[in-house]
């Protein structure tokens, strides 16, 4: 019965907006409004840029061998790092070509020959993962002193999380680490005058925009200024300050969670590599996913929000792919989905040998068949995944309602990931925490077509009323009911839509719920042998460093500015640190961290429909 | 710490007999309610909030460097000799917590009474308020291993630290196994450990330095929170409380009762502070307060309400210090008063202020 007059409901909205746009399609779109935050008219969707998209294509990248030369050169000071800047130095013509059901990135160095690596395995679904991309943010203004930083400079987007490492210490001793953590033979740490001064610089031009900032390092909560540090990133309005955290920290030491969550802290983007102490073994603590539990225990308790983040790499830990997805969903309330980050052979793992490299290399596509296989086809492979950038869809529609409001708007932009597709792919969830039922959204919701429609929203303009009755039309009119998870409802998914995601993009408090939207992400950052400069030129997740803002991948990888900042700011040697300042621990060597006793709360509850796999069941 | 759900009774105290087990409960009741501002401080710029995980993890700090660069131990003197300002009450907190026995003086502490304190005490670290300060105990000659320097930087050539370097010191030892051991060193004190050294103002002659233990002061503490239990909201207004160890105690009270925000006063300014604030507790020397809340002086320095300085004169008419002998030496004269509880029956109250 519910299933028909969700039916009825659904006809009469498709009815309803198909009327409204035969008329509203007719009328010249409405000018777009200019907010005070943004650096121009807000883009209509036709106004929007795409980089080049398909294949063959052809792009710029970097000779593996002749960037590590001239970084070396650069750090021992025979060449100018200003030639970073001015010059062209490492780059090379590449091609993306598909080849025998693949598709691979190939270029060839004069000096050093060719390279070939793997993009995707499935171009079906990378062909799906570009359609559905919906096209670039503003082009920056006013960013001169922030993004200097030659062929590897930002130009398009707003930037959706601000990485800021406040050191390059760190309490373990990981393989991979992006950064060489411990091995570098310098500090490299900020002070609070040099955080601020970052934190401040991000939000000086324009778009001026909702961000996040991510501390990260090294273990950020190592810095004596990570507390100060979230404080002042929310002073300054920073809606959400996350830290890429290892959550040694809060394991060993509850009342810092607390102390943290009260300073502004909002979400743990957690370390997570497996759900058992073995699979956890490369990281060389004999328990560290009893840590882990741990950890998640306490930041609970704390209220503090958590994002597992694994980084995955062929033959290490992908088998963990599956068993991490149901741990996230057996946990919904306390965790938010789970980050898959395909590895980039960085830092320590640039030295890679061609058949190491080979054999390890993940992409976006290992992991949504891999998922697909793990819960027996309910999440899609070409049904549910999304580039990362189609956010900037949703980030368009609140920017939209936020206008509306005249010069009483807010003076930040919404949140607005609009990053290449080649960069990541993510799928959304519903869950609820309590029945353990869950579902990709895309099952039920056509958010293919509602993002068309969201278009038209835009485009068209139309004042706040008219703006909400189609968005009403649009949710509904794409809404299934028959094919929703049990026990869920439009009304939940509404609920959940605007007091959760769309309230979260404009910066508002997300009211909690049984029912919680779950973000499975594949963020697959560049390294040499995959590197591709229209990626890097619209990078959201920039490093905020003391030479300006740096895409993710120009800084961990490319040029490697890395290193080049880390040196250029190094405070003292790791061994003069040690000296004047007291050495830190390091958990390694394979030995169990020792914890305190402590309540034991159970990870997984009594589920009355579990979700798919074996290990939630072993948990409880 | 005192939650307005669980009020800080004397059984629960007497599960804490020691103010480093104040210090944690505190740390743990206060970390899980809702943000709080512990200290507020003022300066040109206006009123500056200490939120509680600033102070928790500022005392801390100062702890692990007493422990880790100047190797105190339970039973160490510490010397604070400043006026009333946020570093010092956090470093009087850090000293006690493990286990160190805190003195603090006035900074106009005549040179000859400083000197039998700083013979007296041996101090292992002294806490001077500025430069001058610090020459001044440099130039008398004062018996003490380390002096660390709260506001302005010392000489280069000087083994003196500034505050601002010792917190950078003691925030890269804030590591999360050093936090513990702060945490064990805190539970290790037992309650008839001295706490406090502090000059008995009313023994004859020279003034008697004594010691308080830990139970002692935990016990006014205590007394305290009975009779006037703090409430959600509470503000104090703190007046420079001099030598008189009472008072001293009175703000680790409102400190570590989980509901004040304790507002710490400027000299000479207070009627403009009280106005700017409105606080319902209020704390100092009674003569400070008298000074405050002269008419003419709220109105054209603070712009008072007239309700405000009607107020202000109630309280500090009530609370009038008794005429004394001739010749006897001179009483505590402090008092705390509580602003919204009239009439004044807390025994820690009275006590100070007979």
């Amino acid at each position: 019965m519910n299933d028909l007059v969700s039916a009825v409901v659904r006809e009469l909205a498709e009815l309803g907006w198909r009327g409204f746009q035969s008329v509203n399609t007719r009328v010249p779109e409405t000018p777009s409004r200019s907010p005070d935050w943004a650096p121009g008219p807000l883009p209509k969707s036709h106004e929007r840029t795409k980089p080049p998209l398909g294949w063959p294509r052809d792009t710029d990248s970097l000779c593996p061998r002749c960037v590590i030369d001239t970084r070396t050169a650069i750090l021992s000071g025979e060449r100018d790092v200003g030639e970073l800047v001015t010059g062209h130095i490492g780059e090379i013509k590449a091609q993306i070509t598909e080849e025998n059901g693949r598709l691979v990135i190939r270029k060839t160095c004069r000096e050093h020959g060719t390279f070939e690596d793997l993009i995707s395995l499935d171009p079906q679904f990378s062909r799906i993962i570009e359609a559905r991309y919906p096209g670039r943010d503003y082009r920056t203004l006013g960013d001169e002193l922030v993004h200097r930083h030659g062929t590897s400079s930002i130009q398009y987007g707003r930037g959706t999380v601000l990485t800021i490492d406040l050191t390059n210490r760190c309490n373990m001793m990981c393989n991979p680490c992006f950064m060489d953590a411990n091995q570098v033979g310098y500090v490299h740490e900020l002070t609070m005058d040099d955080i601020k001064q970052i934190l401040d610089a991000s939000i000086s031009f324009k778009p001026r925009r909702q961000m996040t900032v991510q501390f990260s390092g090294g273990e950020p909560t190592m810095s004596p200024h990570f507390l100060e540090a979230c404080a002042y990133a929310k002073k300054v309005g920073y809606f959400n300050v996350q830290a890429a955290t290892n959550g040694l920290r809060f394991a060993l030491e509850p009342e810092f969670a607390f102390q943290a969550k009260e300073a502004g802290f909002d979400l743990a983007y957690f370390q997570f590599d497996g759900v058992s102490n073995d699979a956890n073994s490369h990281r060389h603590i004999s328990n560290l996913f009893d840590v882990k539990r741990r950890a998640i225990e306490i930041m609970r308790a704390a209220g503090i929000q958590i994002l597992p983040v694994t980084t995955v790499v062929n033959g290490i830990n992908d088998s963990q792919v599956g068993p991490i997805l149901d741990f996230s969903l057996a946990n919904s309330d306390v965790l938010d989905g789970v980050s898959f980050q395909p590895v980039s052979f960085t830092g320590r793992d640039e030295e890679v040998t061609d058949d190491q490299r080979r054999a390890r290399r993940y992409t976006t596509s290992h992991l949504a068949h891999a998922l697909s296989r793990h819960t027996g086809g309910k999440i899609d492979v070409y049904r549910d995944w999304y580039p990362l950038g189609a956010m900037g869809a949703f980030g368009a529609l609140a920017d939209h309602l936020q206008s509306l409001h005249g010069p009483d708007g807010t003076s930040f932009g919404a949140v607005n990931c609009s990053c290449h597709p080649n960069c990541g792919a993510s799928v959304v969830l519903v869950a609820n925490h309590r029945t353990k039922t869950w579902s990709t959204i895309t099952q039920f919701f056509d958010i293919g077509r509602f993002m068309a429609d969201i278009a038209v929203i835009c485009d068209t303009a139309r004042g706040k009323e008219l703006s909400l009755a189609q968005i009403a039309m649009s949710f509904v009119r794409n809404y299934d009911q028959s094919k929703a998870p049990p026990g869920f409802t439009l009304l939940e998914f509404v609920k959940l839509f605007f007091y959760g995601k769309m309230r979260g993009m404009m910066g508002r408090e997300v009211k909690e719920q049984d029912w919680r939207i779950l973000w499975v992400g594949g963020m697959w950052f560049q390294d040499l042998w995959t590197y591709d400069f229209r990626r890097t030129e619209m990078c959201v997740i920039p490093y905020g460093t003391q030479e300006g803002e740096i895409s993710f991948c120009a800084y961990n990888t490319g040029v490697g500015w890395r290193q080049i900042v880390e040196n250029m700011h190094t405070v003292a040697t790791t061994k003069e640190w040690f000296e004047e300042r007291g050495r830190h621990r390091v958990y390694a060597g394979n030995k169990a961290v020792a914890l305190a006793p402590g309540r034991r709360l159970p990870l997984v509850g009594s589920t009355n429909a579990a979700p798919l796999g074996a290990y939630v069941r072993e948990v409880g | 710490m005192v939650q307005s759900a669980i009020p800080l009774t004397g059984n629960v105290a007497n599960a804490f007999r020691t103010l480093g087990l104040l210090y944690m409960r505190s740390e743990q009741r206060v970390s899980r309610g809702a943000p709080r501002v512990v200290l507020r401080t003022r300066d040109a710029d206006g009123w500056h909030d200490t939120p509680a995980w600033r102070f928790f993890r500022h005392v801390i700090r100062v702890g692990l460097f007493l422990r880790e660069r100047c190797k105190m131990q339970p039973g160490d003197r510490v010397v604070v000799l400043s006026p009333l300002r946020a570093e010092r009450i956090i470093a009087e907190w850090a000293v006690v917590a493990q286990g160190g026995v805190v003195a603090t003086l006035d900074p106009g502490t005549p040179d000859d009474v400083l000197t039998r304190a700083f013979e007296h005490l041996s101090p292992r670290v002294a806490f001077v308020a500025d430069g001058a300060t610090r020459d001044r105990v440099r130039r008398l000659g004062a018996r003490v291993e380390r002096l660390v320097q709260i506001e302005g930087v010392p000489p280069p050539d000087s083994q003196d630290m500034s505050w601002s370097a010792m917190m950078d010191l003691g925030g890269t030892l804030d590591t999360a196994e050093r936090a513990q051991a702060f945490r064990t060193a805190a539970r290790s004190v037992r309650p008839e450990m001295p706490a406090i050294a502090y000059m008995d103002l009313q023994s004859p002659g020279a003034p008697e330095w004594k010691t308080a233990s830990h139970a002692a002061v935990v016990d006014r503490l205590v007394d305290l929170w009975k009779s006037s239990p703090a409430r959600p909201g509470d503000v104090a207004y703190a007046v420079d409380p001099g030598e008189y160890a009472g008072l001293r105690l009175a703000l680790w009270g409102l400190i570590a009762d989980g509901e004040t925000t304790l507002a710490l006063g400027t000299p000479e300014r207070e009627a403009f502070e009280i106005a700017e604030i409105r606080p319902n507790v209020l704390v100092g020397p009674v003569e400070s307060l008298q000074r405050a809340a002269q008419p003419s002086y709220m109105l054209r320095q603070a712009e008072a309400s007239s309700r405000v300085v009607q107020w202000l004169r109630l309280l500090t008419s009530r609370a009038a210090p008794r005429p004394r002998p001739e010749g006897a030496p001179a009483p505590p004269r402090s008092l705390t008063l509580e602003g919204s509880r009239w009439p004044l029956t807390s025994p820690f109250a009275q006590e100070v202020a007979q």
